[in-house]
């Protein structure tokens, strides 16, 4: 049998989680409207907007083509062979893990490459986007930033 | 009136939270949190130069951690991330086969923030988040160790088997619900377009090659069927809202939980999603089987007021 100091201090345990819980839960896209500005976040305890899984399907599809230059031949590299960690059972490049390498992270994926790649004298990082389903004559690419050796 | 309410959410707020029972299932969701964490984390360590090391491409959740902790974190010099990635999987194993149970989850929760911290950019997933959250709750209590474990096996764990408080469960079960909850009002509200678009048919007509469901049979007559995409949409978002409700209803208890295990099973057979989830989620629902909902008597109640 539970004592009663054990019992209160159960209940204001679950009362205090299940709060934050909420909180965090609600407040990116419920709590903030209402308040009109960024409500504080409590660290490390759920996700930063809620749970937000597959909350809205863009029709445009977004890759990033990574071109590296041998002198001025331009070559493809798969994304594949630029992060090569496997997963079980998925595939995490399907999972737009390289939209991650733009801006603010544009200089720390220079270096990377040319870490990885020093056969490369150049990198030009290009987004391409496109209608879903897939329309060649309206994607659109751009080069979004180029690393150069220096 | 107020007084006999108050009284009757007391009794029901004790029933719920405060009662003590086995941890059968709660050590079962041990070993499937602890399958979770390991394959979702392991694959990052075997390849420590691009994921940890200082020559690796490293993003950062500033908006999951604060920047300091972040700023600590990453002046680890690389022998040390070794250590710490031997650690994690020494510590993932432990926990899983339930040896020194509360220790071990206590070491694989620390690690897990601190490889997040490291880098965000491969394993930062909503389904490692959820994963930490949970972690944390079993931090709290040992109780995870009292079945399907070397500490109850080897009798390290003394209090194996005995009636345990049952509201680590309770919170676990009920925040499972929740998320599901909230994961289907969010796809309806504000800018989530289930409603207004067909997310199923958009997501089945990406390309074969980088879309997000994986390649199967009649996929193609799928995505050209629109209304049975928009059904199919319409019956995720309305399963998600009421799931948390047939879980709480004693009849649909059981039905419920089949649902979700073939939900979770449909989603990693057809989708690219982490195979972590289906390990996470389908322990977590099974929770539900240990319960009484908020209202109901407990059968352990039942048997002592008719004493």
């Amino acid at each position: 049998m539970l004592s009663d100091r054990k019992k209160r201090l159960i209940s204001v345990f679950v009362i205090l989680w299940l709060a934050v819980f909420h909180y965090e839960s609600a407040r990116w896209f419920f709590l903030n409207p209402i308040a009109g500005r960024e409500l504080p976040k409590i660290k490390f305890l759920f996700p930063p907007m809620g749970w937000i899984f597959f909350r809205n399907v863009d029709p445009l599809q977004t890759r990033i083509i990574v071109l590296g230059y041998r002198g001025e031949k331009p070559e493809v590299i798969d994304n594949r062979r630029i992060f090569q960690t496997r997963w079980i059972g998925h595939d995490n490049h399907r999972r737009a893990v390289m939209l991650r390498v733009q801006a603010p992270y544009d200089k720390s994926f220079c270096r990377f490459l040319r870490h990885q790649f020093p056969e490369y004298s150049k990198f030009v990082i290009s987004k391409a986007v496109s209608q879903t389903p897939r329309q060649p004559e309206t994607d659109k690419t751009e080069i979004i930033f180029i690393c150069r050796s220096d | 009136m107020p007084i006999r309410l108050i009284k009757r959410f007391g009794g029901a707020w004790n029933r719920f939270f405060l009662e003590e029972g086995p941890s059968v299932f709660l050590s079962f969701f041990r070993i499937t949190t602890g399958l979770s964490a390991a394959v979702h984390v392991i694959p990052t360590l075997l390849k420590l130069d691009e994921n940890y090391f200082s020559t690796a491409f490293r993003t950062k959740n500033i908006y999951f951690f604060p920047p300091a902790f972040i700023e600590w974190v990453r002046q680890s010099p690389d022998p040390l991330v070794v250590c710490l990635a031997v650690l994690f999987v020494i510590s993932a194993l432990f926990f899983t086969v339930g040896l020194f149970s509360q220790g071990s989850c206590l070491a694989l929760t620390a690690l897990c923030f601190y490889f997040y911290a490291l880098n965000s950019l491969q394993i930062g997933t909503l389904e490692f988040e959820a994963l930490l959250s949970v972690l944390c709750l079993l931090c709290v209590v040992p109780y995870h160790g009292d079945y399907f474990s070397l500490d109850a096996a080897l009798g390290l764990n003394r209090n194996a088997g005995k009636p345990r408080p049952v509201f680590i469960q309770r919170l676990l079960q009920l925040q499972l619900g929740f998320v599901t909850f909230y994961a289907g009002l969010h796809k309806i509200t504000g800018d989530g377009n289930w409603l207004t678009a067909n997310p199923i048919q958009l997501l089945l007509s990406q390309e074969i090659s980088t879309g997000i469901f994986r390649n199967f049979p009649m996929r193609s007559w799928l995505a050209s069927n629109t209304s049975f995409c928009r059904a199919l949409g319409l019956f995720v978002v309305m399963f998600e809202l009421s799931f948390i409700f047939l879980l709480a209803c004693r009849k649909t208890r059981k039905t419920a939980i089949v649902a979700g295990l073939i939900f979770y099973f449909i989603s990693t057979v057809f989708m690219h999603i982490p195979i972590m989830l289906l390990f996470l989620l389908s322990g977590w629902v099974l929770l539900w089987l240990d319960s009484s909902p908020i209202g109901t008597p407990h059968a352990g109640s039942m048997r002592r007021g008719g004493r």
